[in-house]
């Protein structure tokens, strides 16, 4: 089983599609992290240089520092990670059922002492291994960016914060490699496969959060549906009132996207989303657990499914054209 | 010139006309007080959560139609507010209970309701009430219950197809 599982990981290092993906996602993470955090440094030399002036006429009454929030500086990050990142897992999940298929060594595998679920599991520790090492170089490459960059104060909470945050980018990014994994499993071409998994991806990560955005009554018009039709506070919220269900049903699809549980859990941690300032990363987690159980049940679950599909697969022996 | 007594009649005229209107001011923001039972509230989303805004008429004078104002996050509503206006004497007191009602498609979050009472122009101080938006427990239990469910499946399915 460890066999596969460094073979997994060696086989990805001479894969030339998945290098260039994780290269693309390293390089955009880096430039992303790296403009943010200019942009801290700008506000931060802002506010020295406003306070150096306020001193050099006579002043002693000082403002306050304002909320810098270099965390903010990761914001492209998520965006970078649910469509760089997904994209990646899903590549990787296919990649690893595809490659043995095409070579067919599946079956001269499976005459050794390792049971089906066995295999299984090593190809998704093996890749799960290389999403971990993707998020920790990531992680250590932005907290760097940040110190060095930005020179914004950074306490222990904004550190634990981005590992909190770099570990949900992870298991989102091991969502997708389980799905893939699972679809390549299930189907007999791995090529048509993979463009299946994609379109899956579009869907619940694009096209439901947006259904869910266009839904939404005030989302219609730059400065909102019922201010512009004139109405103040209270009109719109009896309207509001009257769409209880369709509000529920709005939501509900919504829900369906990972990516959005994803979005909600990151925004919160890195305080882009406000509310959330005074809390710790762990105290975020546990308000948060919704949104993280909905990126690591229907995981759990794609793979238990995956176990099940696999153990009754009879046609293991036929060798496919691979890429 | 102004003499020596007139100066000390000047100043105490000044000195009165200050401590006038900084009585008068001090009546003027104190004669409606609001106060709440709840300091902080802790709601599931989708679901009701009821508010007893206290009010107190600390003036000299009747305060008439007094009602209960909060600024509300988007997409909240009161459910009911009962009562919806009160009239109080000098030195009277009375409650409201407000129901609120969170949309279920409010995430986990924190949020500050600000509340104040009026009556006619005149507003009390603003009080803040933090508010933590939980979600659902039962929506847990629901994804244990699926996940448990799968493994026991996959458990039987094992057994039944034999391990290979």
């Amino acid at each position: 089983m460890y066999a596969i599982v460094r073979k997994e990981i060696r086989d990805a290092f001479k894969n030339r599609l998945y290098l260039l993906i994780a290269a693309m996602l390293m390089v955009l993470v880096i430039i992303s992290v790296i403009l943010g955090a200019l942009q801290v440094k700008a506000n931060v030399d802002a506010y020295n240089q406003s306070i150096e002036f306020l001193k050099s006429i006579g002043k002693t009454d000082l403002p306050e520092a304002p909320n810098l929030n270099p965390l903010a500086a990761l914001k492209s990050y998520v965006n970078y990670i649910g469509i760089l990142g997904a994209l990646i897992a899903i590549v990787q999940g296919n990649l690893a059922i595809a490659k043995d298929k095409r070579t067919g060594t599946t079956p001269l595998i499976l005459t050794r002492h390792i049971y089906r679920d066995q295999y299984l599991s090593a190809k998704l520790i093996g890749n799960m291994a290389l999403l971990l090492l993707l998020s920790v170089s990531i992680f250590v490459v932005t907290l760097l960016s940040m110190l060095l960059i930005s020179r914004a104060p950074i306490t222990w909470d904004d550190i634990a914060r981005m590992g909190v945050f770099s570990i949900l980018s992870f298991l989102y990014m091991s969502l997708f490699l389980i799905l893939s994994l699972f679809m390549a499993v299930l189907s007999r071409n791995t090529k048509r496969v993979l463009l299946l998994t994609v379109v899956i991806w579009l869907v619940i990560s694009f096209i439901l959060p947006q259904i869910g955005d266009t839904m939404d009554l005030d989302n219609q018009l730059p400065g909102g549906f019922f201010s512009s039709m004139g109405m103040n506070k209270e009109e719109s919220q009896k309207i509001l009132d009257q769409f209880s269900m369709y509000e529920t049903i709005r939501d509900g699809i919504e829900e369906m996207s990972p990516t959005k549980h994803y979005e909600r859990a990151s925004f919160a941690l890195l305080n882009v989303k406000s509310g959330f300032e005074s809390n710790t990363a762990l105290e975020i987690s546990a308000i948060k657990w919704f949104d993280i159980a909905g990126i690591l049940a229907p995981g759990i679950l794609l793979w238990l499914g995956a176990f099940m599909v696999f153990l009754k697969r009879e046609d293991i022996n036929e060798v496919q054209g691979g890429y | 010139m102004i003499g020596r007594k007139h100066m000390a009649w000047f100043l105490a005229a000044i000195l009165g006309i200050i401590l006038f209107g900084a009585f008068s001011f001090s009546t003027a923001d104190s004669s409606l007080t609001v106060t709440s039972t709840e300091k902080t509230l802790k709601v599931v989303n989708g679901q009701t959560t009821t508010l007893h805004i206290g009010v107190t008429n600390d003036g000299s004078t009747e305060l008439k139609d007094i009602s209960v104002q909060i600024d509300l996050p988007y997409k909240w509503i009161i459910q009911s507010m009962d009562p919806g206006t009160v009239s109080l004497l000098p030195g009277e007191s009375s409650e409201f209970t407000v129901v609120l009602l969170v949309p279920a498609s409010e995430n986990a979050s924190t949020h500050t309701l600000n509340v104040s009472c009026t009556s006619g122009e005149l507003t009390s101080d603003i009080i803040n009430i933090p508010v933590a938006v939980v979600t659902n427990p039962m929506f847990g239990y629901a994804i244990l219950g699926c996940i448990v469910l799968m493994i026991a499946g996959t458990a039987i399915y094992f057994r039944r197809n034999v391990r290979r």
